[in-house]
This record gives C-alpha cells, structure tokens and sequence, in this order.
C-alpha cells in the first residue's frame, strides 16, 4: 500500500476541503472586482466612438490628451494641490486630536472613536450639505455675523476652494483620527517611559520614541486621506460649485458625456496619482520599521 | 490477536515541512492500560497523540484502533474520547449540553440522552452543575466537565493531552488520583501526554519517553526510572551523573572502569578492556567524603571538587566537577552539615555497585 | 505643561467640530417651522418631516435604498463569512494577497469602481441595479469580513476539534459550533454592510436612474436645485437615527472595541 502517497493526499484534501468555501467570494472579486478594474484599462485605450461606448482602434491618445493639454494639468495640478493641503492640516489637527484619544481609559476611548466613526456612514451628500447650511449665502454663518453686527453683507463663504478643503477635512479627519489613536493607543507606555529614564525629555521621548512607533498608523491614515480626497467627488462638486473642477469632477463629466475612454483614462490616472501618492507617503513615514512581521 | 489491543501505531511518521515531528513510532496500547507519553514540549508526543485522534494524518504508517485501521478516517468516526490541554468546553453550551454534545451527534435519544448525562456528571462529583455555563467553573471543575464529555461516549480509547498543565500543583496531585480511578473504573485504555516526569511515573502502568519523534525507551515506571537506557532517558528523569569511560580490566564479573578522575566497577557482560563505556548515577545515590581517591580506603571512586552548595529544605544538593564533567549529589542535611563543605573543597565520591546504571553509548 | 496640554484640547475640539458640527446643524434646522435656515429656530416643527413622507420621490429612494441595503447586507455576510471561515485562521503569501484582495474595495475610490462596475453591467446588458448591488458587495462585504474574521480569532480553534472528536463531522461542527459562537460577528458585520450602502453615494452615482435611485443620489438631485431643501434635511435626519440606532445595536453585540477597529485599512 502506497502509504506515503496517501498520507500527503489525505493531508491536502482536509485542506483543500476548507479552502473550497473560498471559490465564492474569490470568483465574486474577480470577476466582479479585479475583472471589470481591468476592462477599464483596456477601454481606456480604446479610440472613442461617435455610435458606440468605445471604439476598436487601439491608441494613447486619451492618455496623450489629457498630459498635453494645459486645461488638464491646471486642473491635475489643483487636485494634487488640494489633496497636499488637506492632507497637511488633517496631520496637524488629527495627531493631537488622537494623542487625547489615545489617553482616555480604554471604555471612553472606543466611545470617542465611536462617536468619530459614526460620521463616516453618514452620506457624504448630507455631510456637504450641512455645510451648504452653514456656509451658504443665507446660512447658518452669514445670518449670524449679519445678526451680531460682525459683516454688513453676505460674505461668498460657498464654492470656494477653503470650502471644499473643509468639507473633505470633515469626511476624512475621522479616519486619520481613529488610524492614529489605533496605534498610539497599542504603544506600551514603558517605551516612553524608558526613553525619559535613558535621559530623554518629553519632546525628545515624543519625536524618537512615540512619533516612530506610530507610524503605521499615520501611514495608513494618510494613504487613506490621499486615495480618498482625490477622488471625493460629491463632496468637491456640492461645496466648490459648479465651475470648480478636480481630476475626479473630469471622471464624472466624462462618464456622464458618454466618452468612455477619456473617463478610463482619467480614472487610471487618478489611480497612478494616488498610488504615487502611497509610495511617497510610505517612504517618507517608513511604517515598516516598526511593523515587523506579525499582521 | 490483535483484540486485546486498543490502539497500535505501527512505524507512524509525520514531518511538517521537511521537519519531522515523529519519526517512526512504533507502540501498543493494551485494553485498559494507561500509557504515557513522556518528554520535552516538541518531542513529538503531542503530534502523536493527535494522529491518533485523526487531527493529523501520518505521512507514513498506520494507526489500528481495536484492530482497524483507521488511518484515514476522520476523528469524528473514530470513537476516541479527548481532553484537551485547556479543556475546550464550548462556551455557549451548559455543563450538561457539554457532555450530551457528542450524545447528541450519535443521534441518543432525549431521555436516554438526559440519563447518561445526569450519570456522567455523578461520575465526576459534578451532579448539580448541569444548567451552569464553563465559564462559572474552576479549572478542576471544567477538567471533570471535559472528562465527563469524553467518557459519556465510552470510547475505545481515552486521549489526554496535558490535561494538567493549567491546574495549580495541589490540584493536579488530587485530579491525578482521580483520573487514574476512573480510567481503572472504566477499565479504558488511555494515553496521556505530559512532560512531567513525576506525573507520567505515579498514573501509568507504561511510559514511552520520547525525544526528536522517536521513542527512546518505553517500559514500565519503575524500568524508566531506575534503568534508564539513554542519556537522554537519563537526564530526563533526573539522573543527572553522566560519565564517560574505558574499561580498563576484566576482574572475574566486574570490570574496572576508568572515568577520567578515578575508577569504579561495574557488571558489564561483553565489554571488553578498552571499550567506551557510558554510565550514570542518580544524584541521591552518591555519598560523599573528604580527601581524594588515592587517600581512601575504598577502592572505587571518583575524586571532584565542589563548585556550589544548596540548600534544599529535606535535602542539600552538592554541585561538583570532576575534572570537565559536572556532577551533582543529592545529600541528606545530616550528612552535608557534617562534611561542612565550602566551595573549592576536594572530595571523594562514591556510591555501591547496583547503584552504576549502564546507559547505550551513541557514538 | 498646561500650555501644551490645552493645545492639544484645542485640536480634538476643532476635530470633532468640523467632523460632527455639519450634522448636528442638518439636525437642527429639520425641525425648522419655516423654509429657511435661521439658527436658532423660533420654535418647532415636524412640517419638513411630513413633507419628505409625502414626497413620492425621497420616501420613494428611501425605500429602494432600504431593498438594496438587505440585499447588500445578506449577501456581503456570505461572502464575508465564507472569506473569513478560511483565512481568520491562516497566514502566509497566498492568504494575505486574498485578504488585500478582498479589503481592497473599501478604500478603493469608490467613483472609480462605480464606472469600472457601470463599463461591466453596460457590456453584459445586465440591468443597472444589479450593478449597483454590485458595487455596494463589493464595498459592504470587507466590512464583513472583518467581523466575523475577528469573532472566528476570538475563540480557540481547539474547539473546532473537541467538536470533531465527540463526533461532529465539518458540517455540523459548523452549525452547533462555530455559528454559535461567531453570529454576533455576522450580525453586526451584516449591520455594517446595510449602512455603508444605505450611505453611499460616489459609486452610486453612475449606476443609479429613475426610479432604480438611492436616497443619497435623489438628495443629491434636490441640493442641485434651489428651493424646497429643508425636505433634504428632514431625509438626512432619518438617516443619521437610522445609522445611530445600528451602531447601538452593533454595541450590544459585539461591543464598541470591535466596529471601531472593523474600519481600519490594517
């Protein structure tokens, strides 16, 4: 009898057995996920057509129209401009917001990130909305400094760029918040504490102990910050106003105007854009110094 | 022939990635003997407790269960009965939907199911935990309630895997005394993995002491204990004395036996003058005295130096080395508060002939 | 020391003001008894509330949400839970990649998966809802996942085998053991996946139309016009209660410690 055969063939099917449950949610994700991600590539490389979605030439050229045509970079340029400065004041209000967090005990900790998350399932339209309410002509802001005596005349608070800046800090401080405090929160407080009795002083036990071991977290949060204020469409389009436009505003005027291909293109380089943003946000925090291997 | 015996595993082999974790073992349970499985955690014990529970399938061998073979069936049509090292009662389920579970997978009618339930926990002085949840148990409790969900079933063959290791020293004494009356009541045969020396030695009617995947020695307690046959069998129960020597001449049945810083004799059959020769002495088998072995007046003997002493409440443990080889002496308060020894003093030790134990000398 | 300490007061209270000030404002003027926004109200009403039940339009994309959310939250948790049942347990290359593979959606510009999934459902001539229940899987499952995997590494495999060897084969080991054990996780998992599509509204902008639109999408269509808003804050309102009952719900089941963590990219 082959034992050793069968030894290794009972041994992989009681594995494989357990793996076959995965058939479904992985072909879910490729065909579902993975598959259309890459027939949006393809079409992005499709000549445009005036009867179909997309034409049957291969070409670059949606690619080559956008890069050489200065009405899209200004407006690439705007984007990556207003991702950079979201992304900064995000940094500078959410680390502090989430060293508070990360001293509450445990019990109010979760309940402050609760508190913080909740915001997240809320629709980015009602969110923007709110601050329609606020910023608008005859909004919450502008009756009241008129009320006070502050301004004589409606101040053009919307569709601005500060508007849009502020409507994404609101949809996105939450996820820096919860990513920084998640990590600082998980530090060992000795790691400070052996720093300070090695004769480092607070500022100094901060900026080579706790800000490094943190850095996954700001790694992440600020991935995060990037990917998603880029391409924060709804948001961008209900607070800058009709004619402020982003890279993602492109996307959507494009899918809408039917030109597919252009809108493919405009969507790959988003992506590119993000993912570059990722790297540059990796290198710069290095979150895998402190990570190691476990998950 | 092969009816009388529970559990056989025959040349079982299991590597994980190129490492072997049990390297032919080969072992008999007989019906209603306690055997144990005994040594340091990767030995290979706990890998071949659970090839014999179906959790794991050998590369290569066999497992008979009362004469079948079982190799590739799955542990849930085996029939054996598992304490695990933390218990694993399920935590949603009461103490008596714990011992029915398996009741209740063979399809045992509700009264019935109730009945055999209600027994089991008297079994285990648990009768009136049924509606508790393990969670407001102790650990000894929650070890009856998992011996009780093992035994309900009367399983060919009772598999414990370190059932004690999470229970404090005073409790594992008492639930030692009482594994061992109910597998005797049951007359089930069992396999018990530990890497206690003393426990294996007090409960089983075998021991097979394991080491690197292979069975160094199996044989009653009392033949693990008092003749070891490897070094490693040996030093795992204690017998920390290891020495090495050269016969040196053949007198009448004893043999005179060089071991560097003196000479003892001992009976080994078919050695012959210049073969190397391993033995090893329990350290509370040794006696001490003052002077070096040229001073005395016995003529068996290996001089040391002390290196340390230690008190150790009924006894006084005596560090030394002789010459490269440590040894220790295990000594009677009286007698060490006698010699008062110090570090650096030469003695002289010795202990009587039945007390050498000849260990196989692995090259 | 105190300085430097009220600093840092300073940022969380800006923090949780521009994250909760917009909704807390949506709140307040809902209730406003007339068409504009004056804050504070002189007084009370539920008149927009009324007006956004008689509005065939917002009650009905509230309603088509509410269909799609199920049907998103049931099937997110099957998948989830499949994905989860294998890989809670493994780690190495192959069940990392899996992992990213199927948490990837949750971070992924979600506009950008509407138009991947709208290019799809338009090539296969499938209907567009189905896109859109598409899209929210895609996005409510990770959520899923990430429940059940945390209730799967909460208790001890071990228990998977003292099942199996008291003669419970994979499949009733699953049913009397493991559902017992993880269904709060699936639960709240499930709960998460019905308010991530009930909310969302970037990849809901392309695979949406007449008739087959979201809330999110409708509300969006009023905000573009003037006029007749205060009916988007009512809708809004509803919402917000909508997400803070489920969230106390998620509490009782699996406590706060774990939602909290469920959003983390990793």
């Amino acid at each position: 009898m082959n034992a050793l055969a069968s030894g290794f063939l009972l041994n992989w099917r009681r594995t494989a057995r357990r793996s076959a449950l995965l058939t479904l949610p992985l072909t879910v994700s490729i065909t579902c996920f993975l598959l259309p991600l890459l027939f949006l590539l393809v079409v992005s490389f499709l000549e445009p057509s005036q009867v179909d979605l997309y034409g049957k030439q291969a070409t670059f050229s949606n690619y080559g129209h956008v890069i050489g045509d200065e009405f899209y970079l200004k407006i690439i340029g705007r984007s990556l401009f207003a991702t950079v400065i979201v992304l900064a004041i995000s940094l500078v209000l959410a680390y502090p917001a989430a060293i508070v967090v990360a001293r509450f005990t445990p019990k109010w900790r979760f309940r402050v990130l609760a508190i913080l998350l909740f915001p997240l399932m809320v629709s980015n339209v009602v969110r923007a909305y709110g601050w329609i309410a606020i910023l608008g002509r005859h909004g919450v802001a502008n009756t009241v400094m008129l009320k006070v005596g502050f301004i004589d005349a409606p101040l053009p608070l919307l569709y601005t760029f500060s508007a849009v800046v502020v409507g994404l800090l609101t949809i996105l401080l939450p996820y820096m918040i919860i990513s920084i405090a998640n990590s600082l929160a998980a530090i060992d407080r000795s790691y400070g504490e052996a720093a300070q009795s090695l004769g480092a002083g607070p500022w100094r036990a901060f900026w080579h102990v706790t800000l490094p071991l943190s850095s996954p977290g700001v790694a992440s949060g600020c991935m995060i910050v990037f990917f998603l204020s880029l391409s924060a469409y709804v948001t961008i389009s209900l607070l800058g106003g009709p004619r402020f436009k982003m890279l993602v505003s492109l996307v959507f005027d494009s899918t809408v105007a039917y030109q597919w291909p252009r809108a493919s293109a405009l969507s790959f380089i988003l992506l590119l854009l993000g993912l570059g943003g990722g790297a540059a946000i990796l290198a710069i925090t290095r979150p895998g110094r402190v990570r190691g291997r476990s998950r | 022939m092969t009816t009388d015996i529970d559990v056989s595993l025959q040349q079982v082999r299991k590597t994980y990635g190129g490492v072997v974790a049990v390297d032919g073992v080969t072992l008999d349970v007989p019906r209603g003997s306690f055997i144990s499985l005994l040594g340091p955690s990767g030995c290979g014990k706990t890998t071949t407790l659970r090839i014999v529970a179906g959790f794991e399938y050998p590369d290569h061998g066999d497992v008979l269960i009362r004469g079948q073979r079982v190799t590739d069936i799955p542990p849930y049509r085996r029939n054996c009965g598992m304490v695990f090292q933390n218990f694993a009662l399920f935590p949603h389920l009461s103490i008596a939907d714990n011992v029915a579970f398996g009741l209740r997978m063979r399809r045992v009618h509700r009264p019935e199911r109730t009945e055999q339930v209600r027994e089991a926990l008297s079994l285990v002085k648990l009768s009136g935990f049924e509606e508790r949840y393990p969670n407001q148990l102790s650990g000894g409790q929650q070890q009856r309630v998992a011996l009780a969900r093992a035994l309900v079933l009367r399983p060919s063959v009772l598999l414990l895997d370190e059932p004690l290791g999470s229970l404090d020293k005073k409790l594992r004494e008492e639930m030692q005394v009482e594994i061992r009356d109910l597998q005797q009541r049951f007359a089930i045969s069992t396999i018990f993995v530990t890497h206690d020396q003393e426990e294996a030695l007090t409960m089983s009617d075998a021991v097979a002491v394991m080491n690197h995947g292979v069975i160094e020695q199996f044989g009653t307690p009392r033949e693990v204990f008092e003749r070891p046959r490897t070094e490693f069998v040996a030093r795992f129960m204690g017998a920390n004395n290891v020495l090495r020597g050269r016969v040196a001449s053949n007198e009448s049945e004893l043999q005179a036996v060089e071991l560097g810083t003196g000479r003892i004799h001992v009976r080994a059959g078919g050695k012959h003058v210049g073969d190397r020769i391993l033995v090893t002495v329990r350290p509370e088998n040794m006696s001490l005295s003052r002077g070096d072995v040229s001073s005395g007046n016995v003529s068996s003997g290996i001089s040391a130096i002390v290196t340390s002493v230690v008190y150790h409440g009924a006894t006084t443990h005596v560090y030394m080395a002789a010459g490269e080889e440590p040894l220790v002496a295990h000594l009677p308060n009286r007698a060490s508060d006698d010699l008062r020894l110090t570090e650096g003093d030469s003695l002289r030790c010795s202990w009587s002939e039945e007390s050498t134990i000849m260990l196989a000398d692995r090259p | 020391m105190k300085f430097k300490r009220g600093l840092l007061y300073a940022a969380f209270g800006l923090c949780l003001a521009l994250v909760l000030g917009p909704i807390l404002v949506i709140i307040g003027i809902s209730f406003s008894p007339i068409d504009g926004f004056v804050f504070p109200t002189d007084g009370m009403s539920l008149r927009w509330y009324r007006a956004f039940l008689e509005s065939d339009r917002l009650w009905g994309s509230f309603l088509f949400s509410f269909r799609v959310a199920i049907t998103v939250a049931a099937l997110s948790l099957i998948l989830g839970t499949l994905a989860a049942l294998t890989l809670a347990r493994r780690s190495g290359g192959a069940t990392s990649a899996m992992q990213a593979l199927f948490v990837a959606p949750m971070v992924f510009p979600a506009i950008i998966l509407g138009l991947a999934v709208l290019l799809f459902v338009r090539v296969l001539n499938a209907p567009l809802w189905s896109g859109l229940i598409i899209a929210h899987v895609l996005i409510g499952a990770p959520y899923c996942f990430r429940m059940v995997s945390g209730s799967m590494q909460a208790f001890d495999p071990i228990l998977e085998e003292a099942s199996q060897s008291l003669g419970a084969g994979p499949l009733r080991t699953f049913a009397y053991v493991i559902v017992p054990l993880i269904w709060p996780g699936m639960l709240a998992g499930a709960l998460f996946a019905f308010i991530v599509s009930f909310g969302e509204n970037n990849a809901a902008l392309f695979l949406t139309a007449p008739g087959y639109s979201t809330m999110p999408i409708e509300l969006l269509g009023f905000l573009q016009f003037p006029g007749n808003q205060l009916i988007v804050a009512a809708a809004s309102t509803v919402q917000v209660g909508l997400i803070v009952l489920f969230i106390l719900l998620m509490e009782r089941l699996v406590g706060l410690a774990r939602i909290v963590r469920s959003d983390q990219s990793r």
